[in-house]
């Protein structure tokens, strides 16, 4: 059994729009999400990629319970994102990174580690500490562990987000377009860290648009298009045979300068 | 000019002044405790998806911000004993008070409720952390925080208008000043001592706001 199943999903959103010949607000129902089917093992780092709007995010999104699904159904290790009961669970089995860094700002960095695992998994002040610095240290940050967030560059804090989703010691981190509000030297700091994490084996589901970091980093690569797997297929594979025959790939990483 | 300023006379009251500036503290103290908490539990409620707790936290709210204290005092004293409930007036004072000042308090700490940024409750929510948690871990901290420097604002007008309770007797420092200017027939002087005492008063407030300010200062 995978450990993530995606079965059928299907997850629309409403939208909001003015409609300019009768003046009135009208509701439109966007599918973002159709019959959506992929496994997740829990193995090496899974790259999602493919053009905005296809519903990458939210995947990712509905897969952490962040958003609540139409049809079908996610299972998580076995547990169902639609029982609610489940979802801490599902939460603390799936670590999520946000493309906006979100460090509690009352907190400093150490806070910002400790607050789960003390809260959540019943450890103690000393052990959550001796673990914050453990991983604090591997992402290289351990010079900071008494800064606040507004102390810390772009980088360091998206660094620091990913130490704090590694604090509950989750199977899957899913990592979502966590690179893209960085410039590039702070980008390339962040996707050091992945790739250190991923040579200790932590797997991985990651949105992006850095192609050195899938590339390098990644062991499968799922190309999404109009909220449908359109490739799905080992690294190697996807950049050099479905580049040359599938022409929407193709124009994809012509398009992203690849 | 021949009126000859005379503090002399008074100091044979500085006991009552004394015991007046305490009885203001007191008042001022319980009253911030109360309006603080409550304050709390209105901004959840304005905040809240239950229409009924919304509407009964927004009546509140306005009926205390569009009706002067002295009517709310008045109310609750000379009020309540019709049915039969006897309170003192030092009690009376301190929840009056504090119920007053719980409208203004509700509106700020409503405001940090709503400049928490939605990032916040789903970064924290993807740790795992029920509503509940987060509400009590992640957002009420961070939005207590945002509040406090208009809640001090709000504390030292709390203070201020602590004096009214000199009118169901309480003998703090404005019922103080009312019986020995009547004993002493020297209002100018005593009227002085109140201004500068309550300006201290004031002043106290907002150093000690000031102090912990500092520390707990946020930057989203």
């Amino acid at each position: 059994m995978a450990m993530i199943e995606v079965k059928n999903v299907t997850k629309s959103f409403q939208i909001q729009s003015f409609d300019e010949s009768t003046k009135k607000y009208i509701k439109t129902k966007l599918t973002v999400l159709q019959d959506f089917s992929v496994d997740f093992d829990q193995q090496g780092v899974t790259v999602l990629i493919g053009p905005s709007g296809t519903g990458k995010s939210t995947l990712l999104r509905c897969i952490n319970g962040l958003e609540t699904i139409d049809e079908g159904d996610i299972l998580v290790d076995g547990m169902s994102v639609r029982d609610k009961h489940k979802l801490k669970n599902i939460r603390l089995t799936c670590g999520m990174v946000f493309q906006q860094t979100v460090l509690f700002p009352h907190l400093n960095v150490m806070q910002n580690l400790t607050l789960g695992p003390r809260k959540l998994l019943g450890m103690s002040m000393a052990q959550a500490t001796d673990k914050a610095k453990h991983l604090l240290n591997k992402v290289g940050l351990i010079s900071k562990e008494k800064a606040r967030h507004f102390e810390l560059s772009g980088g360091e804090q998206q660094r620091i987000a990913i130490a704090r989703a590694l604090m509950m010691d989750p199977k899957a981190l899913l990592l979502d377009e966590i690179t893209s509000a960085l410039d590039p030297e702070m980008t390339s700091e962040v996707l050091h860290i992945l790739e250190d994490l991923a040579a200790d084996g932590v797997c991985m589901i990651a949105v992006t648009h850095e192609m050195v970091f899938a590339r390098h980093v990644a062991r499968r690569i799922i190309f999404m298009d109009k909220g449908a797997v359109a490739v799905d297929a080992d690294k190697d594979e996807f950049f050099t045979v479905h580049r040359k025959e599938n022409e929407r790939v193709a124009s994809f990483l012509k398009f992203i300068g690849e | 000019m021949g009126y000859q300023l005379n503090f002399r006379v008074l100091s044979q009251y500085s006991d009552l002044f004394l015991s007046g500036i305490v009885l203001t503290g007191k008042i001022s103290l319980g009253a911030m405790v109360i309006s603080f908490i409550l304050g709390i539990v209105l901004a959840i409620m304005r905040q809240s998806k239950n229409k009924i707790a919304r509407r009964i936290a927004g009546l509140w709210v306005e009926v205390l911000r569009n009706t002067p204290f002295l009517i709310q005092l008045f109310f609750f004293y000379y009020g309540l004993p019709q049915f039969g409930i006897y309170v003192d007036a030092l009690t009376v004072g301190i929840v009056a008070l504090g119920i007053n000042a719980s409208a203004p308090n509700c509106e700020v700490i409503r405001s940090g409720l709503l400049a928490i940024k939605t990032g916040y409750y789903e970064a924290s929510a993807a740790l795992g952390f029920s509503k509940l948690q987060n509400f009590l871990f992640v957002v009420l901290p961070i939005s207590l925080r945002l509040a406090f420097k208009p809640l001090t604002s709000n504390f030292v007008n709390l203070v201020l208008t602590s004096s009214v309770c000199y009118s169901i007797t309480l003998m703090e420092i404005m019922g103080v000043a009312k019986t020995v200017s009547a004993r002493s027939n020297r209002p100018f002087e005593i009227y002085l001592i109140l201004l500068i005492s309550y300006t201290l008063f004031t002043y106290a407030v907002s150093f000690i706001a000031k102090a912990i300010d500092k520390r707990i200062e946020i930057r989203l």
